[in-house]
């Protein structure tokens, strides 16, 4: 769930700080890991594949 | 690759090594009890009582039996014939007075699986429906008709143990279970001299765990043999395993347990349900293969809930802030029965209400009631995070009252830096401490000093909003348990751990663990350590666990006991694998064993390094046996056990900063510092994430979280729409810090990090709230701090009486719980 709902964010092109990841991720709940390298972790993950597919582009999956 | 240190590193213990379980989980590939489909198996559902209590007059399954795909429906009578006892209470606490002669007389009701007669809460089970698939078993669940002839329902703590409360269990005349008292030192006259006494109550709601994972069991028979395996989402195996031996009369050896990927348990999967006995009992009557899952909302009403509490918290000191003694009495809730281990679950905190700090006098009086609501049992912390929230939140007042800053009131008081046992006012020896150290950190990194000016110079307010900090320097006991001190305490089982290592012939290194984890990390963690001890990597190691079959002997994981005392366990037994292996080197090499040293991960010669032998090689020439010395058998392997001879004390200091908004009651947490000292850190990743995941629990029970029942019993957040966990968007981030003050309790120096952050975390954060509220003259808040409560209490201390509640489809907690979005993120 938090990895489709990271892609998805990723693809929309949705803007990459804490706050906005988060609020992307209101309808995902996770009850061990509080979140935060979650959220890093689709930080991440945004800068190499926007980068490796610049905006507009279909952005590549893993 | 799981690997993040260097290549050539030959040590792992210490390192932040992603963690091996990972890729198969974040991939979809883990199977959990859920996954598991068996050939010709048969779908359970309960039909659960509407009613929290009353007599069943009649039970009427005929409709019920009639409808699509049903198999089978019984009812509580039907199945009495299935048990050769009641569930078990492991944990059957009594009353008694320390210090004193005391008899062991214990209050533990009958609590069948299937209700007979009478059901004592919303959602105990009152049948059972067999069906083909899990739909056609749910709605014949709805079709089972039963007469209630509804009694009087207890549902306040207080209203349970007043004269002329309706008694529950009326065998024992009253609903109490027990008072269980602990007394040290001249109580009394300490706080009748003291200069200062300060008095709050506070009230710990019940907690629904909400595991990710909802509850689920498969139960494969064999009748031939009279065999059983089962499946099941628990904490538990090997516990599930004795007492299913015990409550269905099924001989133990003809049982095994295993518990697959499990999806969190937080305390609440540490527990034997009865769902799990009848899907036993029906898989052994009707020789076929059962499967039941839990749905999310039946959850809440039939899996343990965590705390329940009342605390009327007293210490006396002088004007200076200086601590002379610590009084508390607590009053606790045990639901209809008394759970697994609900009874001791208070008891874990009754040694510590003093924390970290020093003190003459100590009291601690408990009396724990029957009423008529899910049982309650541990949840993550377990009376620790009920002894730490006092004692925090008590502190902040008393540094309120003699009017110095909160800080230096705690720092005051620290018991100081000390690293062998040490007697403490609660009569536990902790292991070892150095308080001044984190909270000196933690002041640190969040910048105590700069906030408390911008405090002052701003009266309080930050842009409009109320600027608060808050501060928990706590200490926890755990790595459950010295075996002695558990039978002390009537506890029924052990707190030993038992491992074995095992070098097979090419190579790689299998390690059998006692402990169950659900999502901690241990394979990871345990392979770095006998990666260390062996000389190998830890992609080497492969760690088995949670099949009874396999890891025989074992308790399981709880009470944050899987290193400390599993992990210690893996140690010794690596160590005397290596032992053995240096035996067989000496040999090889037709040396003197006081001619070989263990550098770099193997046995060399010395002075001749080019002349080694490494444990995987040995581990073949074991296995082979052409040349082994006089007196020793093949295979290189080895088993250990450990009892631990104390428990362990992680501690540390938290520190939360909160902006409080006065029109609309909501909060948002601006900063959260954890400085945290679980002794010697064997993986930073792991320990990071155990202190995020359990500080989010913690601030969610400080701000969100609260089950709410009305007075007839009835549970009114019933499900994630009345009572949700957070999201990322309700929490905020964290800063972390980390002192080091190794264990004396065991010769790794590990304490154990998995409670600690739920544990510290809720007074830190209500300790902030209230620190922002006295600026608009509120004297007191507990929690969930919600923004509807922060809002009345604003409004009345401003002298304008809040508007009357017109509560629509729920009583004064529904709103409560809507997590305020606007203002809730960091």
């Amino acid at each position: 769930g938090m990895i489709m709902a990271g892609l998805g964010l990723i693809e929309s092109g949705a803007g990459m700080e804490e706050e906005e990841v988060r609020l992307g991720l209101e309808g995902n709940l996770c009850r061990c890991t509080g979140y935060q390298n979650i959220v890093k972790a689709i930080q991440e993950a945004a800068g190499e594949m926007r980068q490796a597919a610049p905006a507009g582009a279909q952005g590549g999956s893993e | 690759m799981t690997q993040v240190a260097e290549p050539g590193a030959k040590r792992w213990m210490g390192g932040g090594l992603v963690r091996k379980e990972d890729p198969k989980l974040i991939t979809g590939q883990g199977r959990y009890t859920d996954d598991i489909a068996l050939p010709g198996m048969l779908w359970l559902a309960f039909a659960r009582s509407p009613v929290a209590h009353a007599n069943i007059v009649s039970i009427d399954t005929s409709a019920a039996k009639e409808l699509p795909g049903v198999v089978a429906v019984y009812t509580g009578e039907e199945l009495a014939s299935e048990w050769a006892a009641a569930m078990p209470c492991a944990w059957p606490v009594s009353s008694r007075t320390y210090p004193g002669e005391n008899t062991h007389d214990p209050r533990v009701p009958d609590h069948w699986p299937v209700a007979k007669d009478r059901v004592r809460y919303m959602g105990e089970i009152v049948a059972v429906v067999v069906a083909d698939s899990r739909e056609h078993a749910f709605d014949a669940t709805e079709a089972v008709d039963v007469d209630y002839d509804e009694l009087p329902v207890v549902t306040d703590i207080e209203a349970a143990s007043a004269d002329g409360a309706h008694v529950i269990h009326e065998q024992f005349g009253s609903n109490e279970l027990y008072t269980w008292e602990l007394h040290n030192g001249d109580v009394d006259k300490v706080f009748a001299d003291a200069p200062v006494v300060v008095s709050e109550r506070y009230f710990h709601p019940r907690l629904i765990a909400n595991a990710i994972e909802p509850r689920a069991i498969v139960v494969q028979p064999v009748p031939a043999g009279g065999e059983f395996t089962v499946w099941s989402a628990t904490q538990i195996p090997h516990f599930l395993r004795v007492f299913l031996t015990l409550i269905l009369g099924i001989p133990e050896t003809k049982i095994r347990v295993i518990a697959p990927e499990v999806g969190g348990g937080f305390g609440s999967k540490l527990e034997v349900y009865a769902e799990e006995f009848v899907a036993v009992a029906l898989a052994r009557k009707l020789g076929q293969p059962v499967k039941w899952n839990e749905y999310r909302s039946e959850g809440y009403l039939s899996t343990v809930q965590g705390r329940g509490v009342i605390q009327d918290m007293e210490v006396a000191a002088t004007e200076e802030g200086k601590l002379l003694g610590v009084r508390v009495k607590l009053q606790a809730d045990m639901g209809a029965y008394a759970s697994l281990v609900g009874p001791g679950i208070p008891i874990l905190g009754a040694f510590h209400y003093h924390g970290v700090y020093d003190c003459d006098a100590y009291s601690f009086t408990c009396t724990s009631v029957f009423t008529n609501q899910t049982p309650t049992d541990a949840y993550r912390g377990a009376g620790r995070p009920e002894a730490t929230y006092a004692t925090e939140r008590i502190m902040d007042a008393l540094a309120r009252r003699v009017g110095k800053d909160p800080a230096e009131v705690r720092a005051m008081n620290f018991i100081p830096p000390f690293d062998q046992p040490r007697m403490t006012a609660g009569t536990l020896e902790y292991d070892s401490g150095n308080y001044g150290a984190a909270l000196d950190k933690a002041k640190e990194l969040v910048g105590y000093d700069a906030l408390r000016q911008e405090q002052q110079a701003g009266d309080g307010r930050r842009d409009g909003k109320l600027l608060g900090v808050g501060i928990s320097s706590y200490m926890e006991v755990c790595g459950w348990a010295p075996s002695q001190v558990l039978g002390t305490l009537h506890y029924a089982g052990g707190g030993w751990e038992r491992a074995s290592v095992r070098c097979n012939p090419t190579g790689k290194i299998t390690v059998i663990s006692g402990t169950s984890p659900h999502g901690q990390g241990h394979e990871t963690t345990f392979a770095q350590i006998v990666a260390d001890a062996l000389g190998v990597t830890p992609d080497d190691v492969e760690v088995l666990h949670g099949d009874t079959s396999v890891a025989t002997w074992g308790l399981d994981s709880y009470g944050s006991r899987s290193l400390s005392v599993g992990g210690v366990t893996i140690q010794k037994a690596a160590e005397l694998v290596r032992e053995k292996a240096r035996v067989l080197a000496a040999h090889e090499l037709e040396v003197a064993e006081d001619d070989l040293e263990w550098t770099d991960g193997k046995f060399q010669v010395k002075g001749a390094p080019d002349r080694a032998k490494t444990v995987p090689e040995l581990a073949f020439s074991s296995w082979a046996a052409h040349n082994l010395p006089e007196g020793v058998d093949p295979i290189l392997e080895a088993g250990a056990a450990f009892d631990p001879p104390n428990w362990t004390f992680p501690s540390g200091t938290h520190i939360c900063v909160v902006e409080v908004d006065p029109e609309t009651g909501s909060t948002r947490i601006d900063r959260y510092v954890a400085v945290d000292d679980c002794g010697t850190i064997i993986n930073p990743l792991i320990v990071d994430g155990q202190v995020m995941g359990g500080v989010a629990q913690g601030i969610a029970e400080a701000l969100y979280e609260e089950a709410i029942y009305d007075e007839n019993g009835t549970l009114l957040s019933g499900n994630m729409m009345t009572y949700r966990i957070p999201s990322a968007a309700e929490l905020p981030g964290y800063t972390l810090g980390k002192t080091v003050t190794p264990s004396s309790t065991n010769p790794m120096g590990v304490k154990g990090i998995g409670e600690t952050g739920t544990i510290a975390s809720p007074p830190a954060v209500l300790n902030a709230v209230a620190d922002a509220l006295r600026f608009v003259g509120v004297g007191f808040i507990d929690k969930p701090a919600s923004a509807e409560k922060i809002w009345r209490v604003v409004q009345s201390a401003q002298g304008q009486a809040p508007p009357e509640r017109t509560p629509e489809g729920g009583g004064t907690g529904a709103a409560s719980m809507t997590p305020e979005r606007e203002g809730g993120v960091a």
